[in-house]
């Protein structure tokens, strides 16, 4: 039924469309004025008016990326620093410099190199050129294993002998990476004699030398 | 003239499409003039796909049957003006008034030429009533006698999508079409 009624539709619409079909003039000179230029529309200006509509792939493929890079910068400026990435993790932390070579911190006393007690863990100092055993020198502690970021090393410091009788005048300046550090203590020094370097570690600068 | 200002190096290109064009034009014309629903409306709207397939003519001219891909720029220029159109206020019924540039005194009274003129303002109104891709499938299938897949092709959708927009133009339209009888039928029995 409504099939039927449909078709009834269908054909007087059909009826409709011819009759106007028939009945629709096409005006004189049509063909002329499709072709001219419009007034007012310069030549000039026609073949950018019919490129309008750029490839949309290309366009949605340039804005997606910039999306994507925009968002991923942002992530990365304010990501938390929990995240353990981007510059807001620890602004004050020095960026270890391209030449830092990482350091396994050696305890001399065998006993103690499984241990990860208070007993066996050795002092970060804070300055190599004050004593070491001064309760004040002391920025944080590490046990044997530990691996810690070295970026230079000075030759002067204070002199330490270890348990074995090993005795050094140089001191690396570390950053933290392993270990437990004072609250605030970014960086601190490493007597030579408690680790086992084998590379080259250029000298500190004046800058980063504490003053004596 | 549009030959002079064709790109470089296309000007045998640019005369083919001028032919195939001027070919299609009058048909087209056509169905701008009820689609777009003002003849000012349609003559724009034909120029606007003339330029449109001129940016290509080498796709218009290489497609198996140019007015099909003519009659689709078509439907999106008028779908662009319909968009255009939305905001301004629609008048209740398309009021019939003899165009005085057009037609002349002699005509109105001998020729039935007003109720030529009012068949086709009939069409426009009831087009207007569908949905820019109602219209044009209704014109595709109805008009030109397109199948539905054809229709499906040309419009570059499913023919189920076309068949479902089909029969609800239809539908659509049956109550209009029923009132522009009875309206007829009450204007025999003025005159």
């Amino acid at each position: 039924m409504r099939a039927e009624r449909r078709e009834e539709t269908a054909a007087a619409l059909r009826e409709q469309l011819h009759a106007a079909d028939a009945g629709i003039d096409v005006p004189d000179g049509l063909w002329d004025r499709v072709r001219a230029p419009r007034e007012g529309t310069p030549v000039a200006v026609r073949t950018p008016l019919l490129r309008r509509r750029p490839v949309p792939f290309a366009v949605i493929a340039v804005a997606a990326a910039a999306v994507v890079l925009v968002v991923c910068g942002t992530w990365w400026l304010v990501a938390p620093p929990s995240t353990g990435s981007g510059p807001a993790q620890d602004p004050a932390a020095p960026h270890p410099p391209e030449h830092a070579v990482t350091l396994r911190v050696h305890n001399a006393e065998v006993p103690c190199r499984k241990l990860r007690t208070m007993e066996c863990s050795l002092r970060i100092a804070k300055n190599p050129f004050q004593p070491y055993a001064n309760p004040d020198n002391a920025v944080g502690r590490v046990w044997h294993g530990d691996r810690l970021s070295a970026s230079c090393v000075v030759t002067d410091g204070q002199l330490i002998k270890d348990e074995n009788g090993l005795s050094s005048t140089r001191w690396y300046r570390v950053s933290k990476a392993h270990g437990e550090w004072r609250e605030g203590a970014t960086a601190g020094w490493l007597p030579g004699v408690r680790t086992r370097n084998t590379t080259e570690v250029p000298g500190c600068s004046g800058s980063e030398r504490p003053s004596k | 003239m549009v030959t002079s200002s064709a790109p470089h190096g296309g000007a045998t290109e640019q005369s083919s499409f001028d032919d195939a064009f001027c070919e299609l034009l009058n048909r087209l014309y056509r169905r701008a003039a009820m689609l777009a629903g003002s003849r000012q409306s349609a003559e724009d709207a034909v120029h606007e796909v003339y330029l449109k397939l001129a940016a290509r003519p080498q796709s218009f001219l290489a497609h198996p049957e140019p007015y099909a891909y003519a009659f689709s720029a078509l439907l999106s220029v008028i779908r662009d003006g319909w968009r255009r159109e939305r905001r301004h206020v629609l008048v209740e019924d398309v009021e019939f008034t003899g165009d005085p540039g057009t037609t002349g005194a002699g005509t109105q009274w001998d020729d039935g030429g007003l109720e030529r003129r009012a068949s086709e303002l009939e069409t426009v109104r009831l087009l207007r009533l569908l949905s820019v891709r109602q219209a044009g499938v209704v014109v595709l299938v109805d008009l030109d006698g397109y199948t539905i897949d054809q229709a499906a092709e040309i419009l570059s959708l499913h023919r189920g999508t076309v068949s479902r927009t089909r029969r609800r133009a239809l539908e659509k339209l049956r109550g209009a079409l029923h009132q522009r009888a009875d309206r007829s039928g009450g204007e025999r029995h003025a005159c």
